[in-house]
């Protein structure tokens, strides 16, 4: 055996490994809201013949190639920054900072949106839920409130502020705070689907009428909504596989973000291993698990109920606000604990990408003015509390006015977003895939991801894949009727082509305001020629 | 009314050929006046080229190589040193040989060391010699005690290490390669009280402390560019996926700034930590450190006079 001799130094200590990196993965996928959007969405007879499993296992595949290429980036380069370090290296520092920038303003939105969901999803239907358990009209007519824009964007801007106070007294925090929660919701999921497997259709529909009755003053609430939706009610239609692929739109809205441990690259050592097993694994996990309360959520209520409940327009039948996947559990039991472990579970799945969206914000944002593209306050660390000060408010003030965006403006309440980072960062770090073994030969070849595969360096071939999957997720939101993006309706188009712009331009002016104050910027990523 | 004078610095090489030849060349990129290399310049680890007759065998970042000519052989040597390892070709005898006997080993690996560093004050040598370029290079926590004298012993680069010297007519430079301990036990450790007697030693050679460039390996302590990975029993602490970090640089460095309050103290040691902070009037900087990636992170320090008049951190 060829053994090396190690000499006495600092620095060989194991860090954060595959088992962490798929805890902080899977947290970012965010399980129970992909399942509540997917039937929220897509039962609701806008994809005619979706099959929901399909689509599913479709958009795992398709986007297992960039969780792959962002795999092995973050194996051959083990740095904070994501497509910011990957990008910069295998094309160049421009491609990088705009890819980075695009993201990151995507970021600054997905902290407001998030926080719009607890209100939303999560503490209206917890206050519902307790209402009919506690026969409280006062605790319905809440949860009726926290589902309104103002009740959504003010418990939303409490929460950002709630985590960027933790986020301020470090990150070590929340991460105490973070295991607690994941563990609670984690644990309530898997409840809310035991639950929903002990039922069937027959005995779904007597509970959710006897639930709903109790606010919608209905005696038969689901006869009285397919009654409202009249012709339009949804009845199974033979399998499409084009709107089985359009509405991979749903499962990708959280299948597509197993990629958030490439941001804390840094802290992985032994990356090749941890990386290589917790993104991919982490997608097929919440792949399967998807996939698992689909089936018990459709076990128990079956594909037209679930269908009709997001086609009726809520207000038409007193229902307020549409029921998740959750309430719908929550609304099989008479158990008070049951009730609110359903319900409070929830509520903790339903902001999840917010903190993580915060720690990615800060970081880029302190890896740009590091490099002299953001103003050097923003990398200022508190003594006190070793934390960004500065970049953290500018999250959060940001996360906030996107948050009222997304309560106020309907053209904003849609997943138009994840195009943007689809098309203007995923797209781009796949490009960079294909080119990095070729423009960083040494880089690539020195790393433990230098595999080939008939002489074609397989980061190549994922990165060929991986913009075809981007490319056939575009398409699927550009052709989605719900995804509030279309050729149709260009308002958001030119919203994602304004802000993917924006980078360059930016770019340019920050370049030449320091050239005017002496400052080469492109000294601070040309590299110098070893020989 | 005196020139700019562009300094640039860099530390934590750890071995990496790659960087230090760009190290080397980044005086004529940037038009720099001096380079800095600031301690842990040695790599922690050698990888044997086993000869089977003809036949050469290595393995390293987690792969077999195998080289059938002296040719691919010396390609693979390259490779090992670009890397930030050593490379040392030995027959499968003195391979088990070492690998049973930790003194020999011990030897073979300084023995191996020590060459390696005056192969690269050689190359130093020949590119920066005539250039009017200065070159300052000095150990770090990491490097054994021989490494001073390779250093002491060329008449191009300079090593200041416990000293001071004249960057300029108005502005010195104060070096220190020692750190504060860890929990590595490596060769230049002291304890903060020790630490802070040795730097004071140092900085009272300097003629204007406040007009003074420090050179202080270890950054000064609580200031976000001395924050490393929380260890717990040699494991580092994670939660929720995320390593905890926390501040480990050196109080004593903190001390003397802060007392003397100088130009400019440029930093190393922690890899992780690339940014600034300011102590008082005092601009503190740990460029960070990529050797891994034969990426050399370093920062480009301009002053005119005793004033300090910019900075950029890069990353070539």
């Amino acid at each position: 055996m060829n053994v090396n001799f190690a000499r006495k130094a600092t620095g060989l200590v194991r860090q954060a490994g595959a088992k962490d990196v798929f805890v902080y993965n899977v947290n970012f996928i965010n399980i129970a809201i992909g399942v509540a959007f997917m039937f929220l969405f897509m039962p609701n007879g806008s994809y005619p013949g979706v099959n929901i499993y399909i689509s599913t296992i479709l958009c795992t595949i398709v986007v297992l190639p960039t969780s792959l290429v962002y795999a092995m980036f973050a194996s051959a380069m083990p740095r904070s920054g994501g497509e910011y370090v990957y990008v910069s290296r295998a094309t160049k520092p421009l491609f990088g900072f705009v890819a980075s920038w695009n993201y990151t303003i995507w970021c600054f939105f997905y902290i407001g949106v998030p926080a719009a969901f607890l209100g939303k999803y999560g503490i209206s239907a917890l206050f519902r839920e307790l209402g009919v358990s506690f026969g409280s009209t006062a605790m319905t007519n809440w949860g009726n409130w926290f589902s309104t824009p103002l009740g959504t964007a003010l418990t939303g801007t409490v929460l950002i502020i709630i985590f960027a106070i933790v986020f301020i007294y470090g990150v070590s925090l929340y991460m105490r705070i973070q295991n607690v929660l994941f563990v609670i919701a984690s644990i309530g999921l898997a409840i809310t689907a035991v639950e929903l497997l002990r039922h069937t259709p027959a005995s779904s529909l007597a509970a959710f009428n006897h639930y709903a009755g109790t606010f919608t003053g209905k005696a038969d609430t689901y006869k009285a909504i397919t009654t409202n939706l009249g012709s339009n009610a949804v009845t199974p239609a033979p399998f499409d596989l084009k709107q089985t692929l359009i509405a991979m739109t749903w499962p990708f809205t959280v299948l597509g973000f197993s990629i958030a441990s490439a941001y804390i690259g840094g802290e992985i050592k032994g990356a090749n291993r941890s990386q290589m097993i917790g993104m991919p694994g982490s997608l097929i996990y919440s792949s399967i698990w998807l996939l698992l309360v689909s089936f018990v959520t459709l076990h128990a209520f079956g594909f037209s109920f679930l269908g009709n409940l997001g086609a009726v327009t809520p207000g038409n039948v007193n229902l307020g606000f549409t029921p998740t996947f959750s309430e719908l559990a929550a609304s099989l039991t008479h158990h008070i604990w049951l009730v609110l472990i359903i319900g409070v579970s929830f509520a903790l799945w339903t902001y999840a990408w917010l903190p993580i969206y915060i720690l990615t914000c800060t970081r880029n944002l302190l890896a740009w003015a590091l490099d002299g593209l953001a103003p050097a306050k923003i990398a200022e660390v508190n003594e006190r509390t070793h934390s960004p000060l500065t970049a953290i408010v500018v999250s959060a003030v940001l996360g906030i006015g996107f948050l009222w965006l997304y309560a106020y403006d309907s053209t904003f309440s849609t997943i138009s977003g994840f195009f943007g980072q689809v098309c203007g960062t995923f797209f781009i770090t796949s490009i960079g895939a294909i080119v990095f073994p070729y423009t960083q030969k040494d880089m690539f070849e020195g790393s433990p991801v230098a595999w080939r595969v008939a002489g074609v360096p397989v980061l190549s071939i994922l990165g060929v894949l991986s913009a075809c999957g981007m490319a056939l997720i575009a398409w699927a939101f550009l052709h989605d009727p719900q995804s509030g993006i279309s050729f149709s309706q260009p308002f958001m188009i030119y919203v994602n082509l304004g802000v993917f712009v924006s980078g360059f331009i930016y770019f340019y002016a920050t370049k030449l305001i320091q050239a005017r104050q002496g400052v080469d910027i492109d000294l601070a990523f040309a590299e110098i020629p070893p020989e | 009314m005196s020139a700019p004078y562009k300094l640039f610095y860099a530390s934590d090489i750890h071995g990496s050929e790659k960087c230090f030849l760009k190290f080397i060349n980044a005086g004529k990129f940037y038009k720099a006046n001096a380079l800095v290399l600031g301690g842990d310049i040695c790599g922690k680890m050698v990888v044997p080229l086993i000869d089977r007759g003809g036949r050469w065998e290595a393995r390293f970042l987690g792969r077999d190589f195998v080289a059938q000519t002296p040719a691919e052989c010396a390609e693979i040597e390259k490779n090992i040193r670009m890397n930030g390892f050593y490379p040392v070709i030995l027959s499968p005898e003195e391979h088990a040989h070492f690998h049973e006997n930790e003194a020999a080993r011990t030897e073979m690996i300084d023995r191996v060391v020590l060459a390696a560093m005056k192969r690269w004050i050689g190359i130093a040598e020949e590119r920066l010699r005539g250039t009017g370029i200065r070159c300052f290079m000095n150990a770090g926590n990491d490097d054994d005690g021989y490494i001073d004298e390779a250093l002491r012993q060329s008449d191009v680069v300079e090593n200041h290490d416990g000293g001071v010297t004249d960057l300029t007519d108005e502005v010195q430079m104060a070096v220190c390669g020692y750190s504060n301990t860890t929990p590595f036990d490596s060769p230049r450790e002291m304890a903060e009280p020790q630490l802070e007697a040795h730097i004071e030693t140092i900085l009272a050679k300097l003629k204007s402390p406040r007009d003074a460039v420090f050179t202080l390996h270890v950054p000064p302590y609580n200031t976000g560019i001395d924050a490393a990975p929380m260890l717990e029993n040699g494991k580092v602490v994670t939660r929720g996926g995320h390593t905890v970090m926390n501040p480990v640089g050196s109080t004593a460095v903190r001390n003397v700034i802060e007392r003397y309050q100088p130009m400019v103290a440029l930093h190393g040691h922690i890899h992780e930590s690339r940014g600034t902070k300011q102590i008082g009037r005092t601009l503190c900087i740990n460029p960070g450190s990529e050797y891994s990636e034969g990426v050399l992170r370093g920062v480009l320090v301009t002053f005119k006079g005793t004033k300090l008049v910019g900075h950029q951190l890069v990353q070539a």
